[in-house]
Order: C-alpha cells, then sequence, then structure tokens
C-alpha cells in the first residue's frame, strides 16, 4: 500500500527527515510516533502529494504522491491537525460541499453521518460544536468519499478521554471495514491502542519500528512495585527484574515476612521512547 | 469537463452559503444599496444618473475588489483552502467559483441599485457591458491581492486604497485637471462612470467617446486578467 525509501526533507537550512524507510501494508493501523519537529506531519504531508521530498521515493498505491496528487487524492482521506471546516456553515453544510466535489451521492452522505453519529448535529452551525464533534465534523469530510488510506494527523489532540475513546473506536471499525490508516500521533497510550505496527521518528529519523508488543518486549525493563514494611513503616521499592541484586533483595524481603504488596510494572511506548531518544519525559511526552 | 462544472458549481454554491451567514460581507452588500436610497431621499437636487453611476462604483469596487481579498485570504487564514486544494477541486476551478459568486451576485446589487436610482439610461446594455467590464476587472484586481497576501487583516490594508483609489478618483476628478484627473485617466472605473452619465442624460457629458471609452475597459479588463493569469501561475493559490 505505502513504500517509503530513504525519504529526505529540508526546509531551508533545517532537516526535517534525514532518509527515512517504511513500508504500510494493505489494511494495517500504522503509527508515526514522536515529538513536535520529529517529522510525522512533514512525512504525512510527502504521503498526500502536499510536499515534494528533496529526495527518495514514496508511493502510495503504487503511485508517486506528488506527480499523481489528483488521482491519489480520489483514494485517500485526510484529517489534518487544525480543525479546518467552515466555522459559519452547518455541519451538513460543510459535507455538501465536499459531497459535490467528490460527486458522492446524498445517500452515501447520509451513511457517513450516521456511522460518526453526527445526524443528530447535522443542522448545527460547525462554530458551536464541542471539540469532539469537530473532529468528527472532519473524519466524517475525510471519509465522504470512501477512500481506500486514511491520513490522520493527531486525530484526538485536545479531545477528552471520552470523546478520543469514541474517535478509537470508529477508527477500528473502519479498519475493520478494510481501510488502511495511517496516524501521527505523540500520544502514546493511542498508539498503543490502535497501531499494529508502529515507527518511533526523532529529529527527522526512525529510531525504532515494529509491533508495540514486540518493542516492548525488546526495548523495556520489567519492574516489580514491592511494597515493604520497614521500622514500622511502608516503603515502596522499584526492582528492576533484570538486575542481579533484585533476586537476593526480594528473597531477602520474602523470607522476612516483609512484603506486603508486589505488582509487576511493564514498559509502556512512552518509556521506551524516552530511552530510545534520552529525552526528558516532561519535554517529550507532554508537548 | 462536464465534472469541472460540477466542481465549480459545488465552489460557487458553498460561497453562496456562506454568504447568508457572513454578516461583514452582506454589509457590503447592503451600504451601496443604503447609500442609494438616502442619496434618492435626501438628495432630490442630485441628477438620477449620478446616483445611478455613484451607486454602481461603490457597490462594484467594494465587493469586486474587497470580496475576493478577503474571502481568499480568510480561507488561508483558517486553513480551509488547504481542504479545497487536496479535494478533487483544482485551484483554476476554486477561484472560477469564487470569482463567479461575486460576480452574479454583485451584478444582481447593480440592478438592485439601478431600479432604486429611478433612472433608465439609454443603450442600456452599454451600462450593463460596461458594468459588467468594470465588476470583472475589479473581482480580478481583489483576487491577485487575495493570492498575494497572506491573511485578512493585510489583504485589508492593501485593497483598501485600491478601493478607494477606484472609487474615489473619478468622483473628485470630475471638471478637474489636476493630479488626481490624471491618475483617473488610467482608472477603468472613471470611464464606466463617464459612460452612465452620459447614457442618462447627465447636463455636464454632452459629449462621450463610447469607442474609445469601452476600448479602454476591455483593455483594462484584458490587462488584469493577464496579471491574475501571471500571478496565479506563479504563485498557484498558496493555501499557507
Amino acid at each position: 500500500m505505502i513504500e517509503v525509501n530513504g525519504l529526505k526533507k529540508n526546509y531551508g537550512e533545517k532537516v526535517a527527515l534525514k532518509g527515512i524507510d517504511f513500508s504500510i501494508s494493505n489494511g494495517e493501523i500504522f503509527g508515526l510516533l514522536g515529538p513536535n519537529g520529529a517529522g510525522k506531519t512533514t512525512t504525512l504531508k510527502i504521503l498526500t502529494g502536499q510536499l515534494l521530498p528533496n529526495a527518495g521515493t514514496a508511493r502510495v498505491m503504487g503511485l508517486e504522491p506528488w506527480a499523481k496528487r489528483d488521482l491519489l487524492r480520489r483514494e485517500m482521506g485526510i484529517l489534518p491537525e487544525e480543525t479546518n471546516h467552515y466555522e459559519r456553515l452547518t455541519v451538513m453544510e460543510n459535507l455538501q460541499i465536499f459531497r459535490r466535489l467528490n460527486g458522492v451521492s446524498m445517500d452515501g452522505l447520509k451513511e457517513i453521518l450516521k456511522d460518526v453519529d453526527l445526524e443528530a448535529h447535522q443542522k448545527v452551525k460547525a462554530k458551536k460544536l464541542s471539540k469532539g464533534l469537530k473532529q468528527r465534523l472532519l473524519l466524517a469530510r475525510a471519509l465522504l468519499h470512501k477512500p481506500k488510506v486514511l491520513f490522520l494527523d493527531e486525530p484526538t489532540s485536545g479531545l477528552d478521554p471520552s470523546s478520543a475513546s469514541n474517535i478509537h473506536s470508529l477508527l477500528k471499525k473502519l479498519n475493520g471495514e478494510g481501510i488502511t490508516i495511517i496516524l501521527t500521533s505523540h500520544n502514546m497510550e493511542e498508539v498503543d491502542r490502535l497501531c499494529g505496527r508502529v515507527a518511533f521518528l526523532d529529529e527527522g529519523e526512525i529510531v525504532a519500528r515494529g509491533n508495540p508488543q514486540d518493542l516492548k518486549r525488546s526495548y523495556g525493563k520489567n519492574k516489580l512495585e514491592v511494597m515493604v514494611e520497614e521500622n514500622g513503616s511502608r516503603k515502596l521499592h522499584v526492582l528492576d527484574l533484570n538486575g542481579e541484586e533484585s533476586g537476593e533483595k526480594l528473597k531477602n524481603w520474602m523470607n522476612e515476612g516483609r512484603v506486603l504488596t508486589a505488582h509487576s510494572i511493564e514498559p509502556s511506548l512512552a518509556d521506551i521512547f524516552i530511552q530510545l531518544t534520552g529525552r526528558g519525559k516532561n519535554e517529550r511526552i507532554n508537548k | 469537463m462536464k465534472e469541472s462544472i460540477n466542481r465549480i458549481g459545488a465552489i460557487f454554491l458553498k460561497e453562496l452559503q456562506d454568504l447568508k451567514s457572513n454578516m461583514g460581507v452582506l454589509i457590503m452588500y447592503i451600504l451601496p444599496i443604503a447609500i442609494v436610497i438616502l442619496y434618492r431621499s435626501f438628495l432630490e437636487d442630485m441628477p438620477p444618473g449620478f446616483i445611478l453611476g455613484f451607486g454602481l462604483l461603490f457597490i462594484f469596487g467594494l465587493i469586486g475588489v474587497y470580496g475576493p481579498a478577503i474571502n481568499l485570504a480568510e480561507e488561508k487564514e483558517k486553513k480551509t483552502l488547504e481542504v479545497l486544494i487536496l479535494s478533487p477541486a483544482k485551484p483554476l476551478e476554486i477561484i472560477t467559483g469564487k470569482g463567479l459568486m461575486f460576480f452574479v451576485t454583485t451584478s444582481l446589487s447593480g440592478l438592485v441599485i439601478s431600479f432604486l436610482s429611478g433612472v433608465t439610461p439609454m443603450n442600456i446594455w452599454l451600462v450593463i457591458l460596461g458594468g459588467a467590464l468594470v465588476l470583472a476587472t475589479c473581482i480580478f484586481l481583489g483576487m491577485i491581492v487575495g493570492i498575494l497576501t497572506p491573511n485578512q487583516t493585510v489583504a485589508g490594508t492593501v485593497v483598501t486604497p485600491v478601493y478607494m483609489v477606484l472609487l474615489l478618483f473619478p468622483l473628485l476628478s470630475m471638471g478637474q485637471e489636476n493630479i488626481i484627473a490624471t491618475i483617473s485617466r488610467a482608472l477603468p472605473t472613471r470611464y464606466f462612470f463617464n459612460i452612465v452619465l452620459f447614457l442618462t442624460d447627465f447636463p455636464e457629458i454632452t459629449e462621450l467617446n463610447l469607442f474609445s471609452h469601452f476600448l479602454f475597459l476591455s483593455v483594462s479588463f484584458v490587462v488584469s486578467l493577464f496579471i491574475l493569469i501571471i500571478v496565479f501561475r506563479f504563485r498557484g493559490l498558496p493555501y499557507k
């Protein structure tokens, strides 16, 4: 479905992509992870024919995105990072524009409204919608012409957990119907929940890629959180299960009967990312 | 071809729908009509031909120049132009649909002004032809500004002096021989204003070379279209 080889992009002096390679199969949900400025949006813009790379090749459905952008845009749906709908128009009017531009039937539009659960809001002006509903409107617009591949740039950015969860369910449903989804995010939990495969982008380079579970196994350090009784009070210890001293410590506490609780701590994608890039969590994840 | 016409129609309808709820632009349509009504009501000595010419220049300049400039700049600013560019609509279809909407709605407002001015010019088809040429020229100028400016604030700043010159210089230069009169000889609005005055028996204009006036309007139309094409080919429809 998508092949990227040696893709490079510069904005003047600034290097946005340093020669990345990846491929995405038909029907996958693929996540591009990374902090702001990592090159995620640039990659999406190249794949959707909005930017011409400085070097390397990209193919979407066998076609070069920049040269064949008119043809490809009929096959791809794009959800941009910004909520760029027509605020003065209603939900229905917003979608009608793109229904006409794409030559989609009214039945097709009604079907999409139902799919994204916007039927009850179709006469509401876009500016009066909540952030979650605005995101649904953008998704409806991206899906209107029944694309084969969907590019989502930060699909749940700024949404509350409930709205984000609704979007996640919808994306899983769409993927179940055979749509290939490529999403960028700096929300590691979201990607962990949705994506079959991910690539970590950092400063224009892919620093790791693979299935989230495999990555966690490869890069993660399993830990054990142990609550121990010490001098009449409770103290929490975190033991590295791969560490040499951990077993000895645990054995001693067990023998002394001081262990109150013990929980395993699984590594998260966020932990792996910090480990890979060596940046602080606040700087990296909460952007 | 049919698909292209459908897409131009989709942009046209979208602009029309947006216009309904865009109070800022609606006021631009109402203002010239209101001023014509006021002139007719309170300035009884003013020749109706002058009111007609002034009203048409007012609305053609105001909506023709401001409308497309602000519209394109707003779409860039709110990043909605990006969505249109990413749709099957081609940039040429987008500006054609937008231009057509401003042309049709402004022409209809011009008809209302003609009716309210209380005068029927001789050879009304000449006024319609001249008006169409001036309006199209104004729309082309507005689009050039809209393409070249990054946001509504800059577009408004650039377009205001253009509009003021197009509207006021023909009026201020009447019967004058000064710098304003010299500049206004290069303005299509001056020639259109003269045509309207002549065809409505305005006392101070008893003779007019209609051919040379229409020739100037046609040249203005072609030159502004040529500049628009150059700007469009050079810049495309930049959405960032």
